[in-house]
This record gives C-alpha cells, sequence and structure tokens, in this order.
C-alpha cells in the first residue's frame, strides 16, 4: 500500500504539485479512516450487525417463514435469493429450493429472486409458508446491467443499453471481445478488420461512424478503468462476467466526452463466497483455407508470356529484336536459362519454346504459391480460474492462455492473461474491491506478404536445388529477377527468411475501489486505476542474398495511465417514489513514451535485431513523449414512479488537455424518459403482452479522440546532411489552432421493449438520429502555405438508423428448447458540411488503391473512382487515338467529353464500404444435455474495393491472376472484357491503373458465422458440470456476386483506414475453423 | 446508542464530502499543454544556435531533389526531363507514356505533387528562418551571413517554382491562420522582381565570399543562380508577361513570343554577365570522370551541390534509375527509367569524348554474379553521370552529390550572354563570345568555334551535350523557347518551341507546354487557386 501511495505521489509530482498533495491527503485521510476503524478502536461501531439492522431489531416481531421455490416444471430452485425488503435480512434456497426465514420488519414483503427468472415481491401477510414459482425470464428483463458509475434494474432504463452474459460470450471459441460481440448486439458492427490475421484487431462502430478524422471506436470501461487502452483484444473473453453496451445519450452521455462512440462497459469475473470453485475451459482448433486467389499456373503464363511478345512491338520503346530485357544473368533465350528450364523432345511441351541452341524447351518448376504460403493452422486455448471466499473475504484468480496459429507461414498470435480479484468486507459499511490483470500477448510482425503470393512468378521455385545444373543460381532463393522480365520480386519462402520481427503487448491493469455505505441511502466510491501498457517491437530485414543493406530497428512504446473517481450514490425510495442521485468527479491522465533505434548495413544477418551498434552505418535514434489529461465533474439523477414513470437525467462538465487553450471545459446533458406501459392497469391483466415500455431520449455526447498536442504550433527539428557531416535544423510544423474544441453529437432516441405470452417472444425497437457538429477535422491545407493539414472543428456527420432485435422461445419443454434470436441493423451515414469551402476531401488517389471521398451530401467510406467501360475495340481505334489508347487499351467514360481521362475530373463516386444493413440470426438448442447453436451473419448494400489491379494489369512485370486469361484479343472482344490485352513488361495497360468501377464489388453476403453442439455431464468422474463441444466458424460463405478476394469483410494489412473499411489489397484469407473444446466445473 | 450511530453516520459523510471537495478543486495547470518533444513558436528561441539551425533548415528540402515520385524507377529527376523529349525509359512506363502522348494532368501520379510540395516547403522554411533570424543573439556578421544564406535558397526554390509553373503563390512569412491558408497566384514577373531579385542582389555581398566546399551558400553559389536568373528573366515568360504585365497569362495560355534573344531582356543579359564574369577563371574544368565520383564532391569545377552521402536515408536517389533495367549489373534495383533517348545520344558529333564508352555514357557492364560475363546494352546507352562504382557494385548507396551550378554551365552561359548581347548590338570581343564553349569542346576533343560563325544552335546543341540530364534542358528550352531537333552525329535544327514536335513524342509543343500542370492535391485544398492553362484537374 505504501508503495502504491509513493508511486501516485511520483507520477503525480511531475505534472503538478498541488494536485498530487492534495490526492495523497485524500487517501491519506481514507486509510488512516480504515485503519482505525478496522482495528476497531471506534468505539461506536459494532463490527457484525449492521447499523440500519440495530434500529430495527427494536420493532421486529420474529415468527419463522417456511416456504419452497420452484421453477415452472415444478423442480425446486436451489440459490433462489430471498430478502425481506429494505433489509439486509436474507437467505439462500437450499438444493431442493426450500428456505425458512424470519423477517424484522413489521408489515414484511420477500423479494424472491433467481437469475434469469422474474423477481418476484411477496408480503407475507401473516403467512408462515410461502410457496413461489417462479417464471422464467427470458429476455432478462430482471437483469442488473451496467451503466456508468452504477448499475440498474434493465427494466428501469431509459436507455438504450444491450448487455450480453458470459454464456453468450463464451459459447464457441473466441479470441476476443470483438469476435463475442459481432452479430450479437443490433447497432454494433464489427468488422473483422484485417481478414483473418492472427491478433488483428477488429473495428467496431456503434451507431455508424461520427467524425472523418477521429478514431470512432467506443469507449472500454474495464472494472471500472475508463478507456482501458487496447481492451478489444487483450481481454481474454474467458474473463468476462458481462458486456454492456451503451448505445444512446441517456446511456453514454455521463462519459461526456468520451461518450459520443458509444460505450462497451466489461465486468470481469469475480469471486463468490460459497464453495470454491475451479473451471477449465480448453479448445483447440483447426483453421483451413477453403477460398481461393486463382493466379495463374506456369503453363498459363507460359502462354501468356507469348502472347505478350506477340503484342507488344506496336508499343514504344522496347527492344523488338527479341523477347528478353534481361541481361546475361538470365539469359537470352531458354537455352540460356538451365535454372528455370529443361530440356524436352520436340514437341514435350504444349508449346515450342525453342532455345538459341535449337532445341525444345519446357519450364522446370509449378510452383502454387498460394498453397506455399498458407497451411492449415493449428490452435489452442486453455482458462482456468478458481474463485471462493467468505462473505468477509471473496478472491478469484484466472490465468489463460491462448495460443493462435494463423493460415499464413510464420503467423502467429500468443497471449497470456493473469487476472486476480478480492473483495474485502472491511467492516459492516465499508468495503474494498481489487483487480490486478496482466496481459501478455506476442504477435508475429509480417509485412504484406499477402501480395507477394499473388505476384511471384509460378516458374520459380522457393529455392533451387544444390545442384550443378542451376548454376550460379545452386542453392538460393528465386526472385522475379532470374526470368528475364519483371520486378526483383521475392518469393514469400525467401521474404520470410530474410525478415523477422515480432509485436511483444504488456499490459498491466489493476486498481482498488473503497465503497463505503455512509446510511443505508447514501453510499461513497473511491476509486483509483492504473493502465500501463509497453509495445514493444523487433524488426530485422536481411540482405536477401546481398542485394540490399540490412537494416533492423527496435521500439518500445509505453503507455502509463491513471485514474481516480470518486462519488456519491444516493438511492431513496419514499412511498411510490424512488429517486437515485450520482454525484462524482474524476481526475486522469495519460502519458505516452516513445523510443526507437535503428541500424543499417550488418556485417552479416546474424545479429537480426538482437545488436543494433553491429550496424555499419550510424544509427539512428528518435523518441517522444506525449501527455493528456482530463478532468470532469458528473451528475445523474433518476426517478421513477410506481416502476410506470421513469426519468433519467444526466450530465457531465468535461475539461481535456488536448483541446485549445480557449476551449478546455465543456458540458454534456442529457435526459431519458420511460414509460412501462405494462404496468399499468389497463394493461396489467393482458395476456399476450407482458412486457411493454416506451423509452426516449435526447443527449449530447463528445468527442476528443485525437492526439495530444495538436493544438500547438510548433517549429520541428531534422538534420540536414553538409559535407561536413550532419548538422540540426529547424522548421516550420504544424499549423495550430488555440480554439480547437469539442466535436459534439447530439443524439435522440426513441425505442419500444415488448414482451408478449410471457415474454415468450420480445421485441426491441430503437431509431436514433444523431448529428455531430464541430467535427474534428484534419484539415487538408493547401501544400504551397502550410505544412499540409491543421485540426480544426469544421464538419456535420447524421447518422440516424433503425435497430431491431427479435427473440422468441419457439419451444419450452422438458427435454428440450429451441430460441432464436434474430438482429437487425440499418444505419445512414451522411456528411452534411465539410471544410470551409465544403470541398471534397479525397484519399488515397494514386494509382494501386481504393480512392475514396469524403463529400457533402454523400456517406462516409464512400469509393471514388472512373468508370471503366472496358477495352477499346478494333472498331473504336479512331475514338481510342483521341485518348492516345489503341484498341486493347483500357477504356474510361470521359464524363466531360475533353478528350482527357482524369481522375479528379472524370471520376464520380462508385460505392460505399459501409453496409445498408447488417445482422445475425441465431438458433439455440437443448434436447436433454445437448446443446446447439448456429449463428448466421448477413450484410447488405455494401460494396468492397478489391484492388488486385497490380497483379492484372503490370502482367509481365509480376505475377498475375487468372483474370488475366480473359483478357482483350482482336477475337476476344466485347463489353464484358474488363482487362486489357496482354503485352510485355508495364504495356499491358500501360499503369492505366486508376480507382475504378472495375475493381468496387458488391460484397453483401451470408456467412454461417458459428455452427456448435455440446453435450453437458452433470456429477460425473468427480467433476460438478463438464462440457464437451465441437463447433465450427465460418462454415459457409454465399456472397452476393462472386468475389476475386478471400472474403467479403475486412482490408489488407497496409490499407486498414480507421474509417474506410473494405479495401482489399490482398487480403490475408480467413480461416474455417474447426473446434473442439471442454468447459469444465469442479 | 442512538446519537452515537447518528453521530456515526454524520462524521462519516462529512469525512467524504470534505474528501470529496478537496478533490473538487483542481489545480490550474492540470490541464495545460506542455510539449516535451518538440519546440513550439512560444518557445524562448533567441540564443545564438537556434540561429544556426534556423539557417539550416532552409537547406532541408535541397535533399528532395533526387526523391521519389510514388512510382518504381520514377524520381523526381525524371519529371524534368522526360517533358523536353530527350529522355525516355527503357520500360514502357506508364508516367513516360502520360508525357509522350500529352495525357499529363496535375494527378499524373503524384510527381509534381512532390516536387510542389518540396519546393514550396522549401520557401515555407525560408520564410520562418527570416522571421527568427532577427530575434536571435546573433552578431551582425553571422546574422547577415545566415540570412543571406536563407534569402539565396528561398530564391532559389522559387526561381525553380517559377520556371515550373509560371505564377506563384506569394508568400514571404509563415501563415498561422490555417483557415486564411488559400491564397491566389501571383504574377511570376512579382516574384522574380520583389523575391528572387533583390534577395539574391542583396545576399551576395553578405555571403563568406568564394567557393563552398560543404554546400552552404556562398557568394559564388549566389552568383551561379542570380546569373541564371538573369539569363532567364531576359528570356521567357518574363519578358512576354512585362509586354504586359497585368495580363493572366498563366490561366490565359496566350504565349507566342518566339524570338530569342529578346530585346527588351538586354539590360538583364548585362546584369548576367557581370556575375558570370565575377566566377570565370576561378574554376577549372576536370575529367569527365569527376562528374560521378563522390570524392569530388563539392570540388573541381563544382559550384552548388545538394550534399548526399551513404550514409542510410541521405543517398542520392536517382543512380538505380539511371541503370540499365534489370540487367544484373548491380547489386539493387536497376529501374533504366533516368536514360537519354538513344536519338539524343546518336546527335553528338563524331569525336566529341562526352559520348565515347565510359565518359557521359555506358553501354556495358559486367555481371554483378561473375566479373568474366559482360553484359551489353549497345542498343541503348546509359548515362555514366550518376553511375558511382561503390554504389552499383555493392548496396551501400550513392554519396554522390547533385550539381545544380557547375563551371562548365557558367562557360556556355557566358558564351550565351555575350552572344546574345552581340546580337542585340552590344559591342562583345570574339574571344569573350567563344571563350566559354570552347573550352568545353577542347574538353570534349571537339574543334573550336569562332565568333562570327557561333550561331544559337551552336550554343544550345553545346548545352545539350554537356548538361544531358542534368535537368537543365526544360528549363532553356522554355526560356528561350527554342528545341534541338537530334539527328545523326549532329543537332541538326533548333526549332520553335510551339510547334515543335520532339520525335518521341505523339503532338506538337502548344503553349500549355511551357508550363506545367499544378498538382491536384493543391486544387483540392486550395480553392482559389486557377489551373495553368490546359490542364487538368481546374477548380
Amino acid at each position: 500500500m505504501k508503495n502504491r501511495l509513493i508511486m501516485i505521489f511520483r507520477q503525480k509530482k511531475s505534472v503538478c504539485f498541488p494536485l498530487s498533495g492534495r490526492r495523497l491527503l485524500i487517501l491519506l485521510i481514507m486509510f488512516s479512516f480504515v485503519r482505525v476503524s478496522a482495528a476497531g478502536t471506534f468505539p461506536i461501531l459494532n463490527n457484525d450487525v449492521s447499523s440500519d439492522a440495530i434500529e430495527s431489531t427494536k420493532t421486529m416481531d420474529q415468527q419463522l417463514i417456511t416456504g419452497k421455490i420452484t421453477d415452472a416444471k415444478g423442480l425446486g430452485i436451489p440459490g433462489a435469493a430471498i430478502i425481506e425488503k429494505g433489509t439486509s435480512n436474507g437467505i439462500v434456497s437450499d438444493v431442493d429450493g426450500n428456505f425458512s426465514i424470519s423477517p424484522q420488519g413489521t408489515s414484511p414483503v420477500l423479494v424472491i429472486s433467481f437469475v434469469g427468472m422474474i423477481t418476484q415481491e411477496i408480503p407475507v401477510s401473516g403467512q408462515t409458508q410461502i410457496n413461489v414459482t417462479l417464471a422464467p425470464d427470458f429476455i432478462g428483463i430482471e437483469e442488473v446491467v451496467a451503466v456508468g458509475y452504477g448499475t440498474m434494474k434493465k427494466s428501469d432504463l431509459t436507455g438504450s443499453v444491450y448487455s450480453l452474459t458470459p454464456e453468450k460470450i463464451v459459447d464457441r471459441p473466441v479470441v476476443n471481445v470483438g469476435q463475442a460481440l459481432q452479430n450479437k448486439v443490433s447497432g454494433v458492427q464489427v468488422i473483422k478488420q484485417a481478414g483473418g490475421e492472427p491478433g488483428s484487431r477488429p473495428q467496431i462502430r456503434i451507431r455508424g461512424t461520427n467524425s472523418i478524422n477521429t478514431n470512432a471506436e467506443p469507449l472500454f470501461v474495464v472494472d471500472g478503468i475508463v478507456g482501458v487502452n487496447n481492451a478489444l483484444y487483450n481481454i481474454n473473453p474467458n474473463d468476462i462476467l458481462s458486456i454492456d453496451v451503451l448505445k444512446d445519450a441517456s446511456a453514454t452521455a455521463i462519459y461526456g466526452t468520451r461518450g459520443a462512440n458509444g460505450v462497451i462497459i466489461i465486468q470481469t469475473k469475480r469471486g463468490v463466497a460459497g464453495d470454491t470453485k475451479v473451471n477449465y475451459s480448453g479448445s483447440v482448433t483447426l483453421s483451413t483455407m477453403l477460398r481461393h486467389n486463382y493466379t495463374v499456373n506456369t503453363d498459363q503464363f507460359m502462354y501468356l508470356y507469348e502472347q505478350a511478345f506477340t503484342n507488344t512491338p506496336k508499343y514504344g520503346t522496347l527492344n523488338l529484336s527479341k523477347d528478353f530485357r534481361g541481361g546475361r544473368g538470365t539469359g537470352d533465350s531458354w537455352s540460356d536459362m538451365p535454372h528455370l528450364f529443361e530440356q524436352v523432345p520436340q514437341g514435350g511441351y504444349f508449346m515450342d519454346l525453342i532455345g538459341n541452341d535449337g532445341k525444345y524447351y519446357k519450364p522446370r518448376f509449378y510452383s502454387d504459391w498460394e498453397d506455399i504460403a498458407f497451411n492449415n493452422a493449428l490452435s489452442h486455448d486453455h482458462h482456468i480460474d478458481v474463485s471462493g471466499g467468505t462473505d468477509k473475504a471473496k478472491l478469484s484468480l484466472a490465468v489463460g492462455y491462448t495460443d493462435q496459429d494463423g493460415l499464413l507461414m510464420e503467423s502467429y498470435y500468443k497471449r497470456w492473461n493473469i487476472k486476480s480479484t478480492a473483495d474485502i468486507k472491511i467492516n459492516d459499511w465499508l468495503d474494498l474491491s481489487t483487480d490486478i490483470n496482466y496481459v501478455r500477448s506476442d504477435r508475429s510482425r509480417g509485412d504484406d506478404q499477402t501480395r507477394t503470393i499473388s505476384e511471384t512468378w509460378p516458374l520459380l521455385p522457393t529455392k533451387y536445388p544444390d545442384d550443378d545444373i542451376y548454376g550460379i543460381y545452386a542453392g538460393t532463393w528465386s526472385t522475379g529477377r532470374d526470368f528475364n522480365v519483371g520486378e526483383n520480386w521475392r518469393n514469400i519462402a525467401y521474404t520470410m527468411d530474410q525478415r523477422d520481427g515480432y509485436y511483444l503487448d504488456n499490459q498491466f491493469t489493476g486498481g482498488a475501489t473503497l465503497n463505503a455505505q455512509i446510511t443505508s441511502d447514501l453510499s461513497f466510491k473511491t476509486n483509483f486505476s492504473v493502465d500501463a501498457r509497453s509495445l514493444d517491437s523487433r524488426w530485422f530485414n536481411g540482405t536477401f542474398q546481398g542485394t540490399r543493406k540490412s537494416d533492423a530497428n527496435g521500439y518500445n512504446q509505453r503507455w502509463f495511465y491513471w485514474q481516480s473517481e470518486n462519488y456519491f450514490n444516493y438511492n431513496k425510495t419514499i412511498g411510490d417514489h424512488n429517486f437515485t442521485g450520482l454525484l462524482g468527479l474524476s481526475w486522469s491522465e495519460n502519458v505516452y513514451d516513445y523510443v526507437e533505434a535503428r541500424a543499417y548495413n550488418f556485417p552479416s544477418d546474424f545479429y537480426q535485431y538482437n545488436n543494433l551498434r553491429a550496424g555499419a552505418d550510424t544509427p539512428q535514434a528518435y523518441s517522444s513523449n506525449a501527455r493528456s489529461a482530463l478532468n470532469s465533474y458528473f451528475a445523474r439523477f433518476t426517478y421513477s414512479y410506481l416502476g410506470k414513470y421513469l426519468l433519467t437525467a444526466t450530465g457531465r462538465y468535461d475539461g481535456s488537455s488536448k483541446f485549445g487553450a480557449n476551449n478546455k471545459y465543456a458540458f454534456f446533458p442529457s435526459i431519458g424518459a420511460g414509460w412501462r406501459i405494462s404496468q399499468e392497469n389497463f394493461m396489467a391483466d393482458s395476456k399476450v403482452v407482458s412486457n411493454l415500455k416506451l423509452r426516449a431520449s435526447a443527449g449530447q455526447t463528445g468527442n476528443q479522440e485525437i492526439g495530444s498536442f495538436v493544438t500547438q504550433q510548433y517549429i520541428n527539428n531534422t538534420t540536414v546532411m553538409f559535407g561536413n557531416g550532419l548538422a540540426s535544423a529547424l522548421y516550420p510544423g504544424s499549423t495550430g489552432n488555440d480554439d480547437l474544441k469539442w466535436e459534439t453529437t447530439t443524439q435522440i432516441d426513441v425505442g419500444i421493449d415488448l414482451g408478449m405470452f410471457e415474454n415468450r417472444i420480445s421485441v426491441v425497437l430503437d431509431y436514433y438520429y444523431k448529428v455531430t457538429d464541430d467535427m474534428l477535422f484534419n484539415l487538408p491545407l493547401p501544400a504551397s502555405t502550410t505544412s499540409g493539414s491543421a485540426w480544426v472543428n469544421y464538419g456535420q456527420v447524421e447518422n440516424k438508423g433503425i435497430e431491431f432485435e427479435l427473440a422468441t422461445r419457439n419451444f419450452e419443454k422438458k427435454d428440450w428448447s429451441w430460441d432464436t434470436r434474430l438482429t437487425l441493423t440499418a444505419n445512414r451515414n451522411k456528411v452534411l458540411k465539410l471544410g470551409p469551402t465544403g470541398a471534397d476531401v479525397y484519399v488515397d488517389t494514386g494509382a494501386g488503391n481504393a480512392t475514396s471521398v469524403y463529400r457533402i451530401g454523400e456517406p462516409i467510406g464512400t469509393f471514388f473512382g472512373l468508370n471503366r467501360m472496358g477495352v477499346w475495340s478494333t472498331t473504336e481505334a479512331a475514338e481510342a487515338a483521341r485518348y492516345g489508347r489503341l484498341p486493347g487499351d483500357l477504356k474510361f467514360e470521359d464524363v466531360n467529353q475533353d478528350g482527357k481521362i482524369e481522375l479528379l475530373t472524370d471520376g464520380d463516386v462508385i460505392g460505399n464500404a459501409y453496409p445498408k444493413i447488417f445482422g445475425g440470426l441465431n438458433n439455440s438448442f437443448t434436447y436433454k444435455n445437448f446443446d446447439a447453436n448456429i449463428l448466421i451473419q448477413f450484410v447488405g448494400g455494401v460494396d468492397k474495393a478489391i484492388v488486385h489491379e497490380s497483379a492484372e494489369d503490370r502482367q509481365f512485370v509480376s505475377g498475375m491472376v487468372n483474370r488475366v486469361l480473359d483478357a482483350w484479343r482482336p477475337d476476344h472482344q466485347g463489353p464484358e472484357v474488363m482487362v486489357a490485352q496482354v503485352r510485355a513488361g508495364n504495356a499491358g495497360a500501360r499503369y492505366d491503373s486508376y480507382s475504378d468501377t472495375h475493381e468496387i464489388y458488391k460484397a453483401g453476403y451470408i456467412r454461417g458465422q458459428t455452427a456448435s453442439i455440446g453435450y453437458t455431464f452433470n456429477d460425473k468422474w468427480g467433476m460438478d458440470r463438464l462440457r464437451v463441444y465441437a463447433s465450427f466458424e465460418n462454415f459457409f460463405l454465399l456472397t452476393e456476386i462472386e468475389l476475386e478476394g478471400y472474403d467479403p469483410e475486412g482490408s489488407s494489412q497496409d490499407k486498414i483506414r480507421s474509417n474506410i473499411p473494405n479495401i482489399d489489397k490482398y487480403q490475408y484469407p480467413n480461416p474455417t475453423n474447426y473446434s473442439l473444446g471442454v468447459n469444465i466445473s469442479f | 446508542m442512538n446519537y452515537k450511530i447518528k453521530n456515526n453516520i454524520a462524521l462519516r459523510f462529512t469525512m467524504f464530502l470534505v474528501i470529496f471537495l478537496i478533490g473538487m478543486s483542481g489545480c490550474e495547470n492540470f490541464l495545460e499543454e506542455v510539449p516535451t518533444g518538440n519546440l513550439t513558436t512560444s518557445a524562448n528561441l533567441t540564443s545564438k544556435e537556434y540561429g544556426v539551425s534556423f539557417a539550416n533548415g532552409a537547406y532541408r528540402r535541397l535533399r528532395d531533389w533526387t526523391g521519389g515520385a510514388r512510382d518504381w524507377g520514377n524520381q523526381l529527376p525524371n519529371t524534368l526531363e522526360f517533358p523536353t523529349g530527350g529522355s525516355y525509359t527503357i520500360e514502357p512506363h506508364s508516367q513516360f507514356d502520360k508525357y509522350s502522348t500529352n495525357q499529363v494532368t496535375g494527378d499524373l501520379l503524384d510527381n509534381f505533387n512532390n516536387q510542389w510540395a518540396n519546393w514550396y516547403s522549401g520557401v515555407q522554411d525560408c520564410n520562418l528562418a527570416i522571421k527568427m533570424l532577427p530575434t536571435i543573439e546573433l552578431t551582425v556578421a553571422d546574422f547577415n551571413r545566415y540570412d543571406a544564406e536563407v534569402r539565396t535558397l528561398r530564391a532559389f526554390y522559387y526561381f525553380c517554382i517559377v520556371r515550373y509553373w509560371g505564377d506563384a503563390i506569394m508568400i514571404t512569412e509563415p501563415v498561422t491562420n490555417a483557415l486564411a491558408s488559400e491564397m491566389e497566384r501571383t504574377s511570376l514577373k512579382t516574384i522574380y522582381d520583389e523575391i528572387i531579385i533583390p534577395d539574391l542582389e542583396s545576399a551576395i555581398n553578405r555571403l563568406p565570399a568564394g567557393k563552398s566546399t560543404n554546400g552552404h551558400v556562398t557568394e559564388d553559389v549566389a552568383r551561379a543562380i542570380l546569373a541564371d536568373v538573369y539569363l532567364t528573366v531576359a528570356g521567357y515568360p518574363y519578358q512576354e508577361v512585362a509586354t504586359n504585365p497585368t495580363k493572366n497569362w498563366c490561366g490565359e495560355g496566350s504565349w507566342q513570343m518566339q524570338t530569342y534573344p529578346v530585346a527588351s531582356g538586354k539590360d538583364f543579359l548585362k546584369k548576367a554577365l557581370t556575375q558570370l564574369n565575377a566566377l570565370y577563371g576561378k574554376y577549372s574544368l576536370g575529367t569527365y570522370d569527376d562528374l560521378h565520383n563522390p570524392a569530388m564532391n563539392n570540388k573541381g569545377e563544382a559550384i552548388f551541390q545538394v550534399q548526399y552521402s551513404t550514409e542510410s536515408g541521405y543517398n542520392n536517389g536517382i543512380m538505380q534509375p539511371s541503370l540499365p533495367l534489370l540487367t544484373k549489373i548491380s547489386k539493387s534495383d536497376e529501374n533504366g527509367s533516368f536514360t537519354p533517348w538513344v536519338g539524343y545520344y546518336n546527335s553528338y558529333p563524331v569525336g566529341d569524348k562526352r559520348a565515347k564508352e565510359r565518359q557521359f555514357f555506358f553501354t556495358w557492364d559486367t555481371n554483378i554474379d561473375n566479373v568474366n560475363d559482360t553484359v551489353w546494352f549497345k542498343d541503348w546507352p546509359h548515362i555514366y553521370k550518376q553511375y558511382v562504382a561503390d554504389a552499383v557494385k555493392t548496396v551501400n548507396g550513392s554519396g554522390l552529390n547533385w550539381t545544380h551550378y557547375r563551371y562548365g554551365e557558367i562557360l556556355l552561359s557566358l558564351t550565351e550572354v555575350n552572344w546574345a548581347l552581340k546580337q542585340l548590338g552590344e559591342s562583345v570581343s570574339d574571344n569573350d563570345i567563344v571563350k566559354g564553349i570552347n573550352a568545353i569542346r577542347a574538353r570534349a576533343e571537339l574543334a573550336p568555334f569562332t565568333a562570327g560563325s557561333l550561331t544559337l544552335k551552336d550554343i544550345l546543341s553545346e548545352r545539350a551535350w554537356e548538361l544531358v540530364l542534368e535537368n537543365k534542358m526544360l528549363w532553356d528550352q522554355r526560356r528561350t523557347r527554342k528545341c534541338v531537333v537530334y539527328g545523326n552525329n549532329e543537332i541538326s535544327a533548333i526549332q520553335d518551341f510551339i510547334g515543335h514536335q520532339p520525335q518521341l513524342f505523339n503532338f506538337a509543343f502548344a503553349p500549355m507546354n511551357l508550363l506545367s500542370p499544378i498538382p491536384g492535391n493543391e486544387i483540392a485544398r486550395n480553392g482559389v487557386i486557377e489551373q495553368n492553362f490546359g490542364y487538368l484537374p481546374r477548380n
């Protein structure tokens, strides 16, 4: 404890001494008080009975009440809670559901509750035998859900909150929270951003994208720590007790400036009083690849090669006298390239390749690079937790290990999680809860090798056999230069041999919370937590058989976040009126440090990144530091009358260091109201409607997800080379902005919760409308006058949408049940204002990209490009000539008919990366001890940019996809032909590569996301419970049209844009997984 | 007991309230931003070392001269050679294809964008230094020197800008308001008259005298630039703009004057002569090998060079593009994109030493994997001026400086200026006319010219041969509006720019080709800028 205090003190000292003094004082007061009271020297305290209870014992009329709690089938429910309302007097039903209790009040009311059942309140009214049948709560109306800084019963909510329980999270092997959430919650879009790459980070959007340039990810609150770094993939889903997704302003405004993108509150599992429990979950997963990206094989390649050189003489500066442009290293003829071609008798190959020696040849190698690069992968996952304790001290410890192997050679992800919690009752009014979490993950650092797979010649081997016939190539790795055309393209096995690197993520999160029950109505919580993370990376890039300088680097990124949150909670029922109140304040600070060292020109590949001093060139070093801080005050008030009329008001006054000196603080209010119509008398007896609630809310939230120090006007430094060495230099950096302020999102939400036939059918329907103003916009500025961009508050974005959830319990019989859950989301996004002139903002206009545009009236994620009309036909030669083109060249629509093709002038909107509708359909079945589950994912009204142009129009620069076989020929022309005539070198499409309609695919799909079947043994072999299961992930995929890529979902690694998903420039394939697993409880 | 319990609750509440209230009162500077890794404009920057650093900042962008154009094998020097019609790529390359078919737009990959950003950001670097230097505690001598260095460089960046795009955005101090950063262009004549010429003129006397031995600007450097500036403004487009300075020449593209020399430019020619004479005789011509020998960086005939080294990150980027495509003569990439057109090569006179093997060009080299194996590329001679043996045969990168001005060019300009003055009626001695060009010809082992028979074609031919692939030909075409016609062992003619069709191109030059298109990015971001006549995209 002392150490921690010192740490806090040190941490603060550098920033703000007065505050640290104050904070220290608070903690000292608190801890001294705790010590005093715990030692029992506080004379007025009675240790065992709560003071409220003491008061009430005076008038108690003790009478023992007995009874039995049963379910609808008449089976006793063990472990149900029977509590006398308004007191701490309570008991738990025994193994048969029996209980006995002595009420203490004058007119006691018993509250009987059990997880998954609808709570009942029964006035004792003199009865001594009370038997209760609890009805199942299919829709979780009784669930207590987490809201910011507290919990609420779902029935009391006025906001749009979705709660996910552990059974729904870990019913199959999931590696991260994003996967657990995908298709489970309406309004929440989860995109496997980097396809199937192990350890990659999913993208999550709640109710659309609010902002162009900032991170639109939701805020993660994990065990009270607000904004946990990297929660999305560092948390082990097995550790999660509940996930609550806060969607509307009534729910999120309490998080003020960090609430605009929605909030995901994660509670992890904690110890429970009672017998010590041990749980183990384990699974083994085999990943395979079912979809292919077909490239030409060697014979197709040779055929195209001959075609290309027959076609090429029309063009430019190529040497027309011979096929081969290469030097002697590659030879002038088939006969000069024994490393690639072997002699055959005449007619021994499907085409005649005649060498300079007059003999016949054929290629030696037939490499299928996709086959070489991708392999089935075996992953496994283990998680064990131990928990238990007494009423005074509840403890838990969990250890998890995930070892995920990727389809691509040498790609992996490994993660270790350790977590421990303690909940200690210091005395009858003071509780202490602590959390300690440590995560370490190790991930392969590959660069975009997926492109290499499509663009390596099929006629190359990975490595030449060490045999004399291969001459100087014997025993060496192959590259594109070994054949006589094309780039120095190194095959993937070669590249993997020469490169090595990893990312190592270490994260410690933890904290302590003191909860003081000041009176039965009023409590005070104080929390101090830290989130310390470091990300290390190492990278080595070898000499590639002496063709480049080797280089290596290592960097470390370090974040340290602390928060201190203090708040009062008040809860009072007066008659039919219930009030709750929350008043709190928070301080937090985030410090970031970065250091990197690079070295070049190593004498040997031996050192890799382990000895940077071995590099011969002057090593380079970099470091940087940033800090941001928040200071906030927040309050919430709720009122409910008879549980029918509900009102919630929240407000947060937030100050952030990230904004300009003139705009540090802002206020974010919200209000929500609910009407539980089903509680009204006229509905109470309805046989059809069992639950009906109308909700409406409005409010504002903010967004501050920009970097630190962006309002500053910098003078940057660099080094300049002079004849006598390097000298330091200064030059203008950023164009600052002292007026930069919050981005504000105003949101209204109306929703209806409907339960019918005892809630066997339940519907949740929400409509929302959001407008984001003063958008944090990284305004692109003219390069002529500035360094390129500045953060300004410009622009407006609108999101509106409908969320629909339908849950039905189709069958509920003694031995079997069938549940269906459907979620549907439709979001419409539109840019309303943009920049001072409203000018379009283009992203990635260069060739080989998927260009996108931010344009007023169009949604975020809009693809932009030319209209590819096909290929100029022989009859259009005259028209083609107007563009300097020949028949066989690509034909684009010249929108303004000026005789020039120009991307920005002739281009237009050609697609959108966000779906119009998406959702999931989940069916679960149980039969006796069997359980089964099928989750179908569907996404519609979306486009994907599959930018495989580099393997299509640079035909003899590097390898090619087999679409090229369908290229234009004089005898094969027509509107359906989209690939230019094959020609040597870049002559094919003459790099007429633009972002265009040819690369845009309709990318709607239906995916069999998961199917699982399990069997549970109870009380067998010394185990309380043993469930074995098999699950299949990604077990089918139906796409709207045939796609050239591996998967409709996600982007390739180098095209991951924070707000423009679905750009595939050779994406990592999404595997199909077969898993076997067990869940065991002792 | 009751009393005590209530007291207890009151005490608890009071205690937590006190804690809460203490927490309420924050501290003033908790939300203040204090950047630690970078200086801000509000930092105290008055000490002397900052002065040196600001002055150095002005050199920052010079290194990008041989930087990449975001396309395999295309570097920025290519973009200054392709438009002349004298250079091509061995690989049929889309960018070159667009030049040769007149399909160039402001969005041609990022080529123009990079030049635009590099040169303008050079201007911005200089502007910051010019603003800050007076606030720094410097001796008068130091201030004068740094200020003059920076102004010389700003003049150089602007000189590139106006030659490439014509009218320019005129900024002489840092732009601090993001919302006031969109600006219109100012007449190129104003940029010359108010920035380039006065800055250079005022710099010359404040700079350290003599040669630059390490890349820093000296008096000689400023004189070389100023001489070129005078020679350029004595020609086009300055002299045509001067006929009607208020007309929107670049937007309308109504260029028509084609006579060279221009009579109205005589005064500038005289001023050029003064600067050239000041340099004449101070340097000597070495061997052609010196031109690609890193050991001769800043030595020999070098006057103003961009400084490179073999250090990673400071390499000259044009060497790999100048090697024949994929011939395996080098350890590293061979792009074959910075290559004189074979017709250009064939125009060298019989006996010209420059055209001989391994002088300015080479047609063979040894296989990198086998020194006994000779790789020939006779049909496509490649430029040898960037060939650094150590860099070709290892992976260390070229540390050869890029030459902006060398004595050879000064000699040729001296001849041109003297010749032009004589054409315009000044009395000039025969020796003054031919002394420059004949020194060049002597080194090339060609017969000397006599003043009486010397023609503009001779002068421009000699420049084309001597300065091949030194990024000079585009400027020559534009300032003289004359183009050479490559023949067999001769430059067969000079033609007017407008109407000239390079043999490599499928179109004849029109007035629009006298300027280059403004990058698409700038058009998209700067709502008030006007595109040059004939080009896309437009605002």
